[in-house]
């Protein structure tokens, strides 16, 4: 058991301990360190104005797939062969929402920690070269946060096409440049030339450290225990799901903490400051993805994915891309990048907003999510799992440890949808996912609906699945008046509410219009694009 | 050398930007005892103050001391035009979040704690929250204003085709990235310096000094930068300083404050709503004879800039056009909220919304393309080529930009394409307008148009300039360096320009109205004009030679390529460098203040006529837009920008200043969407829930080009004024989706109001599947109501 915190910021090594561990990174920064070039403007990973780029080894790394294991293309070997050989993977991160205690075995990276190639004669990088060339920055409020934004892109890309820059940088807000003279900082040439960390840091220091410590659970004490004293303040970061589970059972009050993507936002906004946290992103069973038609347990899942509740987004899209291909490039509206390197699908669906955009494919795919204790594990429907608004049925001392997720049958037609205010970057007004398997009658020459499955979203205290609707459609003809009135019945079904992003009403009328447009985008050939 | 002028030379603070070493407020180091300064603000919108309780906070470990209205030495209410905004609330509260108490603390964490515990009881009095009731009360800001020409009435009532409506244009929130902040550092003998955050360094010194009860010259207000700003600091960094300065003046120690997100998105104003009752007549070929319009903002609980914003949107009601007849009236609306400021366009783009509005309802009312419609009505030659208030609009180079867009863009192509295109497609629905731009340049309030410089020439060559003009991102630091740059003839590097105090510039105007260059550039200029003269009659006197037969002739002197010389003997020259070290030992004078006064500009306010612009900003926009048939969002396909700003000093900033104006107007236009609850709350108070457009929300196509022009001489360098007009330019986007609309129903598009969020759009698209109840008669009928 480690009792302290280690971390390398700008390729420093810091032994965390005491109440910075409970900071958030963003202050520790600003405050300890006075690395002042990471900005504030949100404090809640809605700007992007404070991203850092996190490394972490790919053994030690929040969301590495497991079934990519270290004999696949990751591996690096070593002369010596241990695992010291490990690339490290480097992604930006919001650091105003992320906290010290989550950063055992990391390298931070700030704005003030970027090297530059020597040969250019000075101290800028290349991205930071093409900012100024471009006229990317105005007022420089947000420019840290994009140079950022692009080294982290730098580390898996030698160039970036449009799309790739607007996707990447779309947890970036600037207000000032209207983005155009970034986007062609960020396509400039130079960018190829930009070092990448693994040549800007040695690792050899830093891979000693974390191998010394892989394996240990780190507990900080606020103040330390002794035998007149209780701590007051607990973080608990096991290796492993075992002590995870105990820490658990003995505090069944603590507060679980993956990414802190929702919790750090309660944090800097609703002085939200959990005296007792079980930090499990470092808890390597929690990180497994096994693909269909492979062992879990000795229980056969023949058309299942299994995905470990910690993993996050990107890992997430990575692991559903040949499965379930509509799920990934939804994601790619899930957060910003900045979230989906943090953000976990265990968070979501515990945390349990009827807004969650993993809810309606999990409802419509009937996933069973696997829940541990000390006392024993067992599996709950997630139909069956919320019992009021962010509320379920889950025991205190009880994890989310992987969500079984059966993939859709090869003729299901799966489509999902996510309504916004603005397209990226934004929380759902309405989220939905329509399955539909579709018959054609020989005799009449029609298409009837042979399985269907919708859930809605954002349409009432808790995501629904659309019973009486699914009902209505189950053996009719596929066309477009039968639509129409399934979109009246889905209506009829939900009980949305008007806030502040959007009216009760609107809710509705989505909930209506839902059905036709998926009847058309499935019947029609709506790619076509107008061109001139 | 070349000239720096015309260069597109990086920002001033570029490399400071990239590597994040500019420094802006909460960047400054903490100075030793320094205090953290927060606030506590009102629960309600309207009411009695009756007990304000802090006595639990000050028992509290880390907090120091807590302030209300008793401890404000000197004057507690303030305002730049009204005297009617008051620092901290005493008796009355008028909007929610209104500070009441200043708490000053050893950390953050202690102004938290001290935030729970502080009891503030007020009773509660029925708020204003619209425009509608404000209207109903008659609580007003301020006198009623017009400006009128002929007789629109009789225009109307006599033309083949009538319209009226109501049309309502939504606030903007500034979201400047930086919030509002200020540091104090005292000083001696009760003297006190502030760094603001602020466009205003002048307005900060004398609201510290009024409420300190000092004398100005006691107060310095110093701002090196700002993160963003965009007229948010024009007037309200005031409060956020004077928090600071009355810390600093009881404690005697520094303090700093920094509003959070929150705190700053719903304690201080933002760009006015407005609501407009319009009426006007126009004939079969789409020319407009009569307008008549009724302007009235939501000015907030205080005057603010409120008045100076409405005479703005009355004299930009005609945008592009000249309509014979005209009578625009606006009134300011009191209402329970922070009270609304400067924005970027300062009541522009709500007049240019409105007027654009009308261009695509009569449009469709004769159902022929809106672009006829503003070709017919376009400004031109005399006497088309008078404005509602009488000034001549001269060099009107709106035609050509017409044209030249109109070809450029591809418009008849794809106005025949679009056509096709919304019969066939299923699931979308587009919409293409061109709209135009003509921006007046100077502050209507005359005696803003001055400016003042202070340059110093040091004996290496090196210079110093300090101006009035704030930077806020919008790159008037590096323009100005390169105006003086090439007064002197010597490379930008040899010049710096300094942080903006109050100090070195005096009784300076606000950064805004897109004229800082303009006034503050022309003042350097000055400056070092001055300087220039005196070292050219030392430089004749230097290069005189008797034996050759050269008198000494200041005229003949030349200062370029980083040399003095005279032109009748270049063979002799000097650099500029050893030049002012040997100026100095003959007791030149290397410094001088510069002074700029725009002239030959005014306006008389009780007439509503004169000439109050210097010069006109003008341009075009096409936009062309797609929607959604089912869920009503929308993505805009592409943008073509046509702006007319003369001789560019730096094409690099200008495109930067158009393309970031033009996507904050089109933020304005679509998603940008503040919401209020029942009690004046205001709901949309971050970034989650109020959205300004991300990266991905960019044009997918987007065209940007200037118009040649060098006919702009009377203003520096030939240039014009670019800060401003191209967040009007996004009105092209909200004019392709009413077009959009329209191609669904008449009652889609009479139905759009502005903001078109995706839930506006999908009630628009809904009302063509039941165009029973004409919702434009019901809510008129409403309004009379109030009116009446
Ligand atoms: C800027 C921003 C944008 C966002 N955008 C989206 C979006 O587009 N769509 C969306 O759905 N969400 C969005 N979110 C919300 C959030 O990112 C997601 O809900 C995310 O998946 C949460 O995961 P996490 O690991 O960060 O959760 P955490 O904050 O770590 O935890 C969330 C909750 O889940 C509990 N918890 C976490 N893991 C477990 C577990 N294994 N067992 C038991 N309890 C657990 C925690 O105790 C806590 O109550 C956004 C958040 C931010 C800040
Ligand atoms: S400060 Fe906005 S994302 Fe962190
Ligand atoms: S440059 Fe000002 S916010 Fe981006």
């Amino acid at each position: 058991m480690k009792q302290d915190i280690s971390v390398y910021i700008n390729g420093k090594h810091y032994l965390i301990t005491g109440a910075d561990s409970f900071s958030t990174l963003s202050d520790f920064l600003r405050n300890r360190l006075r690395l002042v070039g990471t900005k504030i403007m949100c404090s809640e990973g809605d700007c992007g104005a404070c991203t850092v780029l996190v490394g972490r080894r790919r053994d030690s790394c929040l969301g590495v797939l497991a079934h990519i294991d270290t004999n696949s293309h990751n591996a690096e070997t070593s002369p010596d062969g241990n695992t010291t050989g490990l690339s490290w993977e480097y992604r930006s991160v919001d650091s105003c929402i992320q906290f010290m205690f989550q950063l055992e075995g990391a390298h931070v990276v700030t704005i003030e920690g970027l090297k530059s190639d020597d040969s250019f004669g000075q101290s800028l990088t290349h991205i930071q070269q093409a900012f100024i060339d471009h006229q990317g920055s105005q007022c420089g409020y947000c420019t840290p946060g994009f140079v950022m934004s692009l080294a982290g892109m730098r580390e898996s890309n030698d160039k970036l096409e449009s799309h790739e820059i607007r996707e990447g940088l779309s947890g970036n807000l600037c207000r000032c440049t209207g983005y155009v003279a970034i986007e062609e900082a960020a396509s400039d040439e130079s960018f190829s030339r930009q070092k990448v960390m693994a040549d800007s840091y040695c690792h050899d220091a830093m891979n000693a450290i974390l191998d010394s410590r892989i394996n240990d659970d780190v507990l900080i004490e606020l103040p330390e225990t002794t035998s007149e004293n209780i701590a007051e303040r607990l973080a608990f970061m096991p290796a492993s799901l075992e002590p995870a589970l105990t820490f658990l059972s003995m505090y069944p009050q603590a507060t679980v903490i993956a990414g802190a993507s929702d919790v750090g936002v309660w944090h800097c906004k609703s002085g939200f400051h959990p005296k007792i946290i079980l930090c499990i992103n470092r808890v390597t069973e929690l990180q497994t993805f096994y693909a269909p038609n492979k062992a879990f347990d000795g229980i056969e899942r023949e058309s299942s994915l299994v995905l470990g509740a910690s993993l996050n987004w990107e890992s997430i899209r990575e692991a559903c891309r040949e499965w379930i291909p509509q799920f990934d490039s939804f994601l790619t509206l899930f957060g910003s990048p900045q979230i989906r390197h943090v953000g976990t699908i265990g968070g979501n669906i515990v945390n349990g907003s009827p807004i969650a955009d993993s809810l309606p494919i999990l409802f419509a795919l009937d996933a069973r999510l696997r829940l541990a204790s000390a006392n024993g594990d067992r599996r709950v429907p997630i139909n069956e799992f919320y019992t009021g608004y962010k509320k379920n049925v889950m025991q205190s001392g009880e994890l989310l440890t992987h969500v079984e997720l059966p993939i859709p049958k090869d003729a299901e037609i799966l489509k999902l949808y996510k309504i916004s205010r603005r397209r990226d970057m934004d929380i759902s007004t309405f989220t939905a996912a329509i399955a539909i398997q579709l018959k054609h009658d020989s005799v009449s020459g029609f298409k009837t609906v042979d399985s269907v499955r919708v859930a809605l979203g954002g349409v009432g205290p808790l995501v629904i699945r659309a019973s009486k609707t699914e009902a209505f459609l189950l053996g009719r003809e596929w066309c477009e008046s039968v639509a129409t009135e399934a979109g009246a019945i889905a209506a009829t079904e939900v009980a949305p509410i008007t806030d502040v992003r959007g009216s009760e009403k609107y809710r509705r009328t989505l909930t209506k219009n839902i059905f036709q447009r998926f009847f058309f985008e499935t019947s029609f050939d709506c790619s076509k694009a107008l061109q001139i | 050398m070349t000239q720096s002028v015309g260069q597109s030379v990086p920002h001033d603070a570029a490399i400071g930007h990239v590597q994040g070493n500019a420094y802006y407020l909460d960047d400054l180091p903490k100075l030793q005892g320094e205090l953290h300064v927060g606030f506590v603000g009102s629960p309600i919108a309207s009411g009695k103050i009756v007990r304000v309780d802090y006595s639990k906070a000050i028992s509290l470990t880390g907090v120091v001391r807590c302030f209300t209205v008793k401890d404000v030495p000197g004057h507690n209410v303030f305002g730049i035009v009204v005297f009617d905004e008051p620092f901290l609330a005493s008796e009355e509260v008028l909007y929610i979040g209104q500070p009441i108490v200043v708490i000053a603390a050893e950390s953050v964490e202690a102004i938290e704690q001290a935030k729970k515990v502080i009891e503030v009881e007020c009773i509660p009095t029925q708020p204003i929250l619209s425009i509608e009731e404000s209207i109903q009360h008659q609580k007003f800001l301020g006198p009623k204003r017009r400006i009128a020409r002929g007789d629109p009435a009789e225009a109307i009532a006599a033309a083949t085709h009538r319209l009226h409506g109501l049309f309502r244009s939504g606030g903007q929130e500034h979201l400047y990235l930086e919030a509002q902040a200020a540091i104090s550092y005292p000083g001696e003998q009760g003297q006190i310096t502030i760094h603001s955050s602020t466009q205003n360094p002048t307005e900060i010194q004398a609201l510290v000094s009024e409420m300190l009860g000092v004398g100005m010259h006691e107060v310095v207000c110093i701002c090196k930068r700002m993160g963003g700003a965009f007229g948010g600091k024009e007037s309200q960094a005031a409060i956020p300083a004077m928090m600071v300065a009355l810390v600093s003046f009881h404690t005697g120690r520094a303090a700093r404050v920094l509003y959070d997100r929150e705190q700053d998105m719903a304690s201080t104003g933002k760009r006015h709503e407005y609501l407009t009752d319009w009426a006007v007549g126009f004939e079969p070929d789409g020319r407009l004879v009569g307008l008549k319009a009724d302007l009235y903002s939501n000015g907030g609980a205080s005057t603010d800039l409120s008045l100076a914003v409405m005479e703005r949107s009355l004299l930009h009601s005609d945008n592009c056009y000249f309509i014979p007849n005209v009578e625009v009236t606006g009134q300011v609306c009191f209402t329970n909220i922070p009270s609304n400021t400067a924005f970027r366009g300062f009541g522009g783009p709500q007049a240019i919304a409105m007027i654009e509005n009308i261009m695509e309802s009569v449009a469709q009312e004769l159902g022929i393309d809106a672009l006829l419609v503003r070709r017919r009505n376009l400004y031109g030659e005399a006497p088309a080529d008078v404005t509602h208030y009488g000034q001549i609009f001269s060099e009107n180079k709106l035609a050509q930009v017409f044209d030249k867009l109109e070809a450029t863009s591809n418009y008849q192509l794809r106005r025949d394409a679009i056509r096709e295109f919304n019969k066939t497609s299923k699931l979308f629905v587009r919409g293409l307008a061109m709209t135009g731009i003509k921006f007046g340049i100077s502050f209507t309030t005359k005696f803003l148009n001055q400016g003042n410089a202070l340059v110093n020439v040091y004996t290496d060559g090196t210079v110093q300039v300090s101006t009035g003009a704030t930077e806020m991102g919008q790159g008037v630091n590096v323009k100005i360096r390169q105006v003086v740059a090439d007064e002197f003839g010597i490379p930008l590097s040899r010049v710096v320009v300094m942080a903006t105090s109050t100090e070195k510039n005096n009784n300076t105007s606000p950064t805004a109205a897109s004229a800082s260059m303009d006034l503050n550039g022309a003042a350097a200029r000055n400056a070092c004009q001055q300087i220039r003269e005196r070292m050219a009659v030392f430089a004749s006197h230097r290069f005189a030679s008797g034996p050759e037969g050269i008198v000494a002739s200041p005229t003949h002197i030349v200062f370029e390529n980083g040399e003095v010389l005279d032109r009748r003997r270049p063979q002799d020259r000097v650099a500029f460098g050893p030049f002012c070290a040997e100026a100095r030992r003959e007791r030149i004078d290397l410094g001088a203040r510069g002074f700029f006064a725009t002239p030959g500009v005014d306006f008389n306010r009780e007439t509503g006529k004169g000439s109050p612009f210097f010069y006109y900003t003008q341009g075009a926009t096409v936009a062309e837009v797609e929607i959604d048939r089912f869920t009503g969002q929308s993505r805009v396909v592409r943008v073509d920008l046509l702006i007319d700003i003369g001789d560019s000093i730096n094409p690099a900033i200008d495109r930067g200043q158009l393309i970031g104006g033009f996507i904050q107007g089109m933020g304005w236009v679509t998603n940008e969407c503040l919401v209020y609850d029942a009690k004046g709350k205001l709901l949309s108070n971050s970034p989650t829930t109020y959205k300004i457009p991300a990266i991905t929300d960019l044009p997918e196509v987007f065209n940007v080009e200037f118009f040649p022009n060098h006919d702009n001489q009377q203003n520096i360098r030939g240039s014009k004024a670019v800060g401003e007009p191209p967040l009007m330019m996004g009105v092209a986007v909200w004019a392709a989706m009413k077009d959009a609309m329209g191609s669904i129903s008449k009652l889609s598009s009479s139905a759009l109001n502005l903001p078109a969020t995706g839930e506006v759009l999908l009630e628009c698209i809904g009302l063509g599947f039941h165009e029973k109840v004409s919702l434009e008669d019901a809510s008129k009928t409403q309004l009379e109501e109030v009116v009446t």
